[in-house]
Order: structure tokens, then sequence, then C-alpha cells
């Protein structure tokens, strides 16, 4: 939005407008640690509304708040946050904004869920169809005996 | 927006950010994730890791089935050509120690010598012992020579290992080392532990528990003591090692956690700490007051007695002796202080040393105590105390 001419470019602003319209103002050096904006710029120089298809207005406002505050406790806490629906689109979008920080944070945090659990639990809490045959599975659970042995209760 | 709750999102996500989740997962639930469904079969082929964890082996078959699984997985990563960044394996063993030495080490040790080939840059190979009351440490493993030739490494820490020699090698090269955590250690000669550390010249990052030796301290492991050069050392954590570490090469430090018994330390091993922040100290003694001396720029001190076996090292009784001069850091750095195992020993000379640093400290924001005893006397003698700073907070818990 308004460029403050008079002040050095690290406060300099920009407007970003996620899917369902909502709009953020950030600053610029915030706005740059997400490549495919850094990239938009690079492109159109004087631009100042930079539109985000893909990412929803909330789930953008906690990708912005991650990049202002991110340190080893903020991470440690962040992930604990969200339900695994709003983890799993939090890494969409910090994939398509290629962000590095968020997404191995995001990636740490769904690897953390699925830790000691059954592969029947892991199909439910993320929706996943078997369309393996009963004979494909079986070869592969004794193929791998050991690892199939021993889980958390659901 | 349309309602998206029963969408299959994850499987949605490119093939590379799987992988990324995948080899941040411990191997045995990568491997798992083969039956999800046929879009997962193959995935976890081309980036598992070795990620162990939670491990238990309570004898000779569970540590043969696993050793199976590792073999299965050496050959679906050689065959990938899987870049190797992590290892980490955590182990508790309650199976005879015949059967670990023969089965278990030497199946970890290849797999050691393969990641060191294959240039792999975090290491942890934490293994421990749990069976009645032997004492353990008799029974550890030696360290495999493979670690020693991971040259690449960036991280290492090692649990319950012998160290006798050096094989192949008259010292330790470790070029690229940042952190370094050995826990249950028992070298053979002082020198060896020395010498591990002098070979790991950019080290930032030390914690030593329980480590021992096999043999008594010479005149030329006090040699070797004092050359040892930890400059690039930021942040240190000695507890239980009965024996002096040499601490003025540690001057560089922000942080410091050691244990500081009277028996073992005087002031004349103390350097000036120009950088010291934070200060955790286990044992309360004169010693305390000593180091805060040479501690100019402590923003942060902690204090506790007990140790991880719960004992605690034997205070002499004495009476509190006022000091001549207050440590510079008190008036014009210290900003937190916390006592933990309060009047654990010695009521009376724990409330001295609080009070003295009530006193002094003009900067302080907190004084957190943790007793388990006297909690409404300890508040009274503090809160009467006049303070240095009018800001700071007191809390007893």
């Amino acid at each position: 939005m308004a460029e403050e001419k008079s002040q050095a470019s690290s406060s300099k602003m920009l407007t970003l407008k996620a899917s369902d319209g909502v709009l953020f103002e950030v600053e610029l050096n915030i706005a740059k640690e997400m490549k495919t904006v850094q990239a938009y710029i690079d492109d159109c120089e004087d631009i100042e509304t930079i539109p985000i298809p893909n990412v929803l207005g909330k789930h953008l406002a906690i990708v912005i708040e991650y990049i202002k505050k991110t340190n080893e406790e903020y991470d440690a806490e962040f992930e604990k946050q969200w339900n695994m629906d709003d983890l799993q689109l939090l890494l969409l979008a910090a994939n398509y904004l290629n962000i590095s920080g968020l997404q191995e944070c995001l990636c740490k945090a769904i690897a953390k869920r699925i830790e000691n659990k059954s592969p029947e639990y892991v199909r439910k809490v993320f929706n996943i169809e078997n369309d393996h045959s009963p004979e494909e599975e079986a070869k592969l659970r004794k193929e791998y005996k050991w690892a199939f042995e021993g889980v958390d209760k659901d | 927006m349309a309602c998206e709750e029963d969408e299959d999102r994850l499987s949605s996500l490119t093939d590379d950010i799987l992988h990324q989740i995948l080899s941040l997962t411990p191997t045995k639930d990568a491997v798992k994730t083969g039956v999800l469904s046929k879009r997962w079969y193959g995935l976890w082929r081309s980036c598992i890791n070795i990620y162990f964890t939670n491990i238990n082996l309570e004898d000779e078959s569970s540590i043969l089935n696993f050793n199976l699984f590792l073999s299965q997985i050496y050959y679906v990563h050689h065959f990938e050509y899987i870049l190797f960044n992590r290892f980490y394996i955590d182990i508790q063993y309650s199976a005879d120690p015949n059967d670990i030495i023969s089965h278990s080490i030497p199946s970890l040790s290849q797999w050691i010598k393969y990641a060191a080939g294959a240039r792999v840059k975090f290491l942890h190979l934490l293994l421990n012992y749990v069976h009645g009351n032997l004492h353990h440490l008799n029974s550890s493993p030696h360290l495999p020579s493979g670690v020693l030739r991971c040259k690449t490494l960036i991280v290492l820490k090692l649990r319950w290992f012998l160290v006798k020699s050096f094989p192949f090698t008259d010292k330790v090269d470790f070029p690229e080392l940042k952190t370094l955590h050995l826990e249950d250690i028992n070298f053979k000669t002082h020198s060896l532990f020395m010498l591990f550390l002098a070979g790991c010249p950019v080290l930032e990052d030390l914690k030593v528990a329980n480590v021992f030796f096999l043999e008594d301290k010479t005149d030329e492991d006090d040699q070797v003591s004092a050359s040892l050069n930890l400059s690039n050392l930021i942040r240190a954590d000695i507890t239980n090692c009965c024996f002096r570490f040499p601490i003025k090469t540690l001057f560089n430090l922000e942080f410091l956690r050691i244990q500081l018994s009277p028996q073992m330390y005087t002031p004349d091993d103390f350097p000036t700490f120009h950088k010291l922040t934070h200060l955790v100290i286990n044992n309360i003694s004169d010693l305390v007051l000593q180091m805060l001396h040479h501690c100019p720029k402590l923003q942060n001190l902690e204090l506790y007695q007990k140790t991880q076996s719960e004992s605690w090292d034997n205070r002499e009784q004495g009476s509190w002796v006022v000091p001549k001069s207050a440590p510079k850091c008190l008036s014009s750095y210290l900003r937190r202080c916390t006592i933990r195992d309060f009047a654990l020993q010695d009521l009376h000379q724990d409330i001295m040393l609080a009070r003295y640093i009530l006193n002094n400290a003009g900067l302080l924001q907190t004084m957190t105590i943790w007793s388990d005893k006297e909690k409404h006397e300890i508040e009274i003698e503090l809160s009467s105390c006049p303070r240095a700073s009018a800001t700071c907070q007191i809390s007893v818990s």
C-alpha cells in the first residue's frame, strides 16, 4: 500500500491478497521470506498488491506470524496448535510460497503425528483410501515383519 | 467455501513433500506407510533415513529380528543411493551383555562404516542398559571404530561406550564437528578423553555426563589437559565427571552448567568468563561466590544440589562469611536468579546466600526459590531482606 519513500527499504510495505480476498499489509523483508513472492517482486518492480490464489486468509495470517516470530521455542509450540487439516493446508501454503523453514517445521509436525501409529490410524487421520489388494498388503507386512510389531493404541 | 474435511489431502501433496515428511519419520513408521495405499507403496524407499527411537531389545531373538530389519533397510538404502544425512539410533537393552556384544554391536558397526563412507552429518548412537542392579558401565561395548571414520560429522551424540584406544589412527579428527554429547562413557585414560576433545577444533556445544576413567590420572594426562584448546566453545554442560575438567580452556563460553565440588576445584582453576551470561552450578558452596567474581557479564544464575541419581555432595557445615567485595556481575548485570533444592542441607547458609544476592544485585528482576522445606520461613526471611533492586520479584515454590 503506501510506500514510505523517506524510509529504508526494510520498512517498505506490501499487500498480499489471499484467495478469499483478505488483505495483509506486510513489511518487505517479511514478504521476501516467501520465495514465491520474492520472484513476483523481481518480475514486477512497482507492484503494490500481490495475489496469493492458493492460500486462504486464515492460513496466510498464520504463515506471516510464523515468519515474524520463528525461533526454536516458537517452532516447538507452533506445531502443537493446529489440527491435521490445518497442518496440511499450511504445508501446502508453505510449499507454494516457498518458505523452506516453515515447510520443514510442518513436515516434522506431521511426521511426529504418524510416529508409532498403526496404518489403520494413519489412514483414518488422513482419509487415505486403501486400494491395495489384501494379498499385496499381506506381502508387504510379511516382508518387513519387524516394522509392524508394537504400536500405540489408536 | 465447500467443506473439504473429508478430502485425502496428505496424498495430494507432491512426492517431494511426502519424501520430506518420510525422511523425518522414524524408519519403522516410514516403512509401514507402504501399506497405506498404492500411491504410498514405494514412496519410502527413496527417502528412508536411519532413525530408530524407543527400541527395546530384551533378548537374543529380539536383537536378531532387529538386525534382520536393519539389513533389509541396508539393501534398500544401498540400491537407491540415498543421500545420508542423519543416523539416529536409540536402543535400550535388557539382554545379556554377551548377546549385545556378539550380535548387536557388529550389526551396528557395519552400518556406521557405511554411514562414514556416505558422509553422514548427524550421528546419534545412544545405547542404554537396563538390567536390575548390575552396574551397567562395566559391561559397555567398545566404541565402534567406524564412528571415528565419520569425518563429515557436524553433530555426534554417544551413550554407553568404552573407549580403550583409537584404532587405526593415533588421533581423533572431526574438523567440522560443532556439537558433541558424551554420556555414560568409560575412557581408559584421561588422555584419551582430552585427545577426543582436542580432535574437535570448531566445537561449539559440549555436553559431558557420567564420564569415567579406568586408570588414574598421570602427569602426562595433566600435560595433555593443559594444552587443550576449546576456544570456539559456546555452550558447555559438565556433570557427574569424577575428575577436574580444565575449565581454563572454557573462557569463551556463553552458557555453562557444571558440578563444582570443592573437593575437585579451587578458584585458581577459574578463568575469566568474558562472555558468560547464563551459569548453572550443581552444588552450593563457597565456590559459588568465587565463581561469580570470574563472570563479569552474568545475567542468569541457577543453583541446584540434587543430581540425576537424586544424591548430593555433602556440604561442609560452616558459618557464613561475608565476602570482602561483591562480584561485579551482581551490581551491573544479574537479572535472574533461581535456587533449587533450597535448604536441602543447610537452611541458614542458603538464606544468607540468597539475602546476599538480593542485597547486592541492582538489576535483579526475579529471584525464584524451589524448596521442599520451610517454605514459610524462607518467604519471611527473604521478603524482609533489603533489596538492591526495587523491581525484584521473589517467588518461593
